[in-house]
């Protein structure tokens, strides 16, 4: 079945396009990597979904709806997201910032205790502030505070490229469990390869605005484009240097 | 306790009630204003550039200039809509302070919602919060501390600056250093002076209290600082403890001590009448006329040669009964402004020289003075260079002086006193006159016109009142209006303008 439909998407900034005439079609229960240099177009085609970023043409939909025909508050409340600089809001507790989305749909859902269980928290930090907590802590709670709308569809940009590598690579491992247990779909923005290959089932390598690739993992590691490669060249290298030592 | 003490102290009570209301009034105005021109400025750089340099530009204007701008804007508003808007008192002083305390509210408030981290509103964005959601849930908690440091602030200026409301007619604080810095009496100064800082401290604290509770999210604290702030603001806004009953009278005076004196005589027949009253000292001369003919004040004392001057705008001098005839035909044809008849002296402005000075260099007249002027410094008050009294005589003398300075009336007498002037603008019921040693210099040319206290009423006067104010007509000698003078200028034994009155007219 497919959860997302990506037609034709254009977006010019300042003359430069950033999107390209992009088409891509996500199948539900899918972890999509999204790769490519900075500048490539990743995050305006994220945000294109959850419409914080209007393309000039083209056309989304999720589970069969344009996106463009939705309120668009509506449509964030049905999308997790997920972003580098975690975004918690410093003057509510993690209780209230997980509960955020809820209240603004009025659902009056309490899952925080289960929320805080999913993300690996223990349930005493529900009473403490953002500040309190370590970067990987808030972005559990930032993960936790996606979820709490029961999204199907989560987009995720750089979730974990502020943190510390161990951190990073047992959130990541935490995130991609958290993934197939309640079937989510996921499109996640990131500059490191190695975690796209090994966290994705899916790679679209994006490049000056177009796709340049679309593969499986093993299948991107195979791949004969010269730029593509040289993407891939630098994990492979670093893994070889390492093994040598 | 001193008697200058115990007065300024007994007129406290009602002065800090005004003051407070009127910069609670004007914080709060600001505070409606400025939220929403902040959050239209943080959103929108077309609205913020002319937003915060319009708000600059209005605190680059002095406090007292922009009050006193207010009062005929406000005569001309009225004018051209045919609405009775009170030009005078509260309005005013209104409209002057909140635009006085936008700026900091309005500054800190847009510093406050542009320093929100981006990140948090991309967050805020992205799990699908409306605007208003976003600034209500995210943007004005997260700014709230700096918000708040603005509207401290504005409300630490507000409470110093309402101090100068006095001059557009309005009680405040500034009644006591007004009053007291005319006449020298450095306790009232001084009393007013603490009480506007005890007023600014006061508030300042307690709004600190709320802000800590906002940083520390302490809302013990922030009902605590709001509670306090709330009670004394309904302490403010009460109906005045000494309770109704009478109608209110409400008492003009220039700024000096004559004035004074004069409101506080008027004040006792008033309240011997059974009449309550109240004071607007320290008005400037037009603005004490207009405010007469609008209503905003009852009743004061001008003098028909300023009248003369500077209402009918005449040139001529006639004889001292046919000027104030005419005066009381002409001023009821023009404003319907009651003359209700002269007291009995004279302030005549007239050109003063010590004694020494003047026989040194053989002036006795003004004919004297237009030879030896150019070698000599004039001392003015703060009016009478602009004067058409100062054209008339420059012109019929042709007087130039080496130099030319205005002060008021207090330090100008100190200029002839320490020789740093030989001539000055005396006036001839002052009690520094003969105190001084002064001469005034004879006017064969009739260049000035006479200027007998008269006593006037606002259109459509009470009877009663009339009746009330007509034992001061022609009762008070200039002799004795000197030495009333002199009780509340000098320097030894000094007393305040209410003794002084006491002294003047006993009776009531």
């Amino acid at each position: 079945m497919t959860a997302l439909r990506i037609e034709k998407l254009r977006k010019r900034h300042g003359g430069r396009p950033a999107l390209d005439g992009v088409g891509l079609t996500v199948e539900a229960g899918a972890f999509v990597a999204l790769v490519g240099p900075s500048g490539s177009g990743k995050t305006t085609l994220l945000k294109s979904i959850n419409r914080l970023v209007e393309p000039d043409t083209g056309a989304i939909s999720i589970d069969g709806r344009d996106v463009r025909e939705m309120p668009v508050a509506a449509l964030r409340h049905g999308i997790g997201y997920v972003i580098q600089s975690i975004g918690l809001f410093p003057h509510m507790t993690v209780a209230e910032n997980i509960a955020v989305v809820p209240r603004l749909t009025g659902s009056g859902e309490d899952r925080v205790a289960e929320l805080l269980e999913l993300v690996a928290l223990p349930a005493d930090f529900a009473g403490r502030y953002p500040r309190e907590l370590s970067g990987g802590q808030q972005q559990r709670v930032g993960v936790a505070r996606a979820l709490a709308a029961r999204p199907r569809l989560m987009l995720m940009d750089e979730p974990f490229g502020a943190l510390d590598p161990v951190t990073r690579d047992s959130l990541g491992r935490a995130y991609r469990a958290l993934h197939d247990r309640l079937g989510l779909t996921t499109l996640m923005v990131t500059h490191d390869i190695a975690e796209a290959l090994l966290l994705a089932d899916r790679i679209v390598v994006l490049i000056e605005g177009r796709i340049r690739a679309d593969c499986a993992p093993a299948g991107l590691l195979a791949s004969t484009d010269p730029d593509v490669r040289a993407m891939v060249d630098v994990p492979r290298r670093q893994a070889e240097r390492l093994a040598a030592l | 306790m001193s008697p200058a003490f115990a007065e300024a102290v007994a007129e406290l009570p009602a002065l800090v009630r005004a003051h407070l209301l009127l910069s609670g009034s004007a914080v709060g105005i600001g505070v409606l204003l400025g939220l929403p021109l902040a959050i239209l400025s943080a959103r929108h750089a077309r609205v913020r550039t002319p937003v915060l340099g319009l708000a600059g530009l209005v605190q680059t204007v002095p406090a007292l200039a922009l009050l006193a701008l207010f009062y005929p804007a406000l005569l001309i508003v009225g004018r051209a809509t045919g609405l009775a808007i009170p030009a005078l008192g509260f309005l005013p002083a209104l409209i002057a302070l909140s635009l006085y305390a936008l700026l900091p509210i309005v500054r800190n408030a847009v510093a406050a919602l542009q320093g929100i981290d981006p990140g948090v509103l991309e967050a805020a964005d992205g799990l699908g919060m409306t605007a208003r959601q976003r600034l209500t849930l995210v943007e004005l908690p997260l700014g709230a501390p700096v918000i708040l440091a603005g509207i401290r602030t504005a409300s630490v200026w507000t409470i110093g600056a309402a101090t100068l409301a006095t001059t557009v007619g309005q009680p405040s604080l500034g009644d006591l250093i007004f009053s007291g810095l005319q006449t020298e009496n450095w306790v009232r100064v001084l009393t007013g002076c603490a009480a506007a800082a005890a007023l600014a401290l006061a508030v300042d604290g307690l709004l600190a209290l709320v802000e800590s509770g906002l940083r520390h999210r302490s809302r013990r604290r922030i009902r605590l600082g709001l509670a306090v702030l709330v009670a004394a603001l309904g302490l403010a806004l009460a109906p005045d403890p000494r309770g109704a009953g009478g109608e209110t009278i409400v008492i003009g005076a220039k700024n000096f001590s004559e004035q004074y004196i004069l409101a506080s005589a008027i004040e006792r027949r008033l309240r011997a009448a059974g009449y309550r009253t109240e004071r607007r000292d320290n008005l400037g001369s037009t603005v004490a006329y207009q405010a007469l003919a609008a209503g905003d004040i009852d009743v004061y004392v001008d003098y028909s040669g300023t009248l003369w001057t500077n209402i009918l705008r005449r040139a001529d001098t006639p004889p001292p009964e046919a000027m104030r005839a005419e005066l009381a035909t002409r001023l009821r044809e023009r404003d319907g402004v009651l003359l209700l008849g002269p007291l009995g002296f004279e302030n005549a402005y007239a050109l003063a020289m010590r004694r020494p000075r003047a026989e040194a260099l053989g002036v006795r007249t003004l004919d004297d003075l237009t030879r030896a002027a150019p070698r000599l410094h004039l001392a003015a008050d703060l009016e009478f260079l602009t004067r058409p009294e100062w054209r008339s005589v420059r012109s019929r003398y042709r007087l130039r002086f080496a130099g030319q300075r205005s002060y008021s009336p207090t330090f100008m007498y100190r200029a002839v006193a320490d020789g740093s002037a030989d001539v000055i603008t005396a006036f001839s019921s002052d009690g520094r006159v003969a105190a001084l040693d002064l001469v005034t210099l004879a006017d064969p040319r009739r260049a000035l016109p006479s200027y007998d206290a008269v006593l006037l009423a606002a259109p459509g006067t009470d009877r009663r009142v009339v009746d009330a104010l007509r034992p001061l007509i022609g009762a008070i000698t200039v002799e004795r209006m000197r030495r009333a003078n002199l009780m509340v200028d000098r320097d030894a034994d000094k007393r305040t303008p209410a003794e002084a009155a006491r002294w003047l007219d006993p009776a009531p």
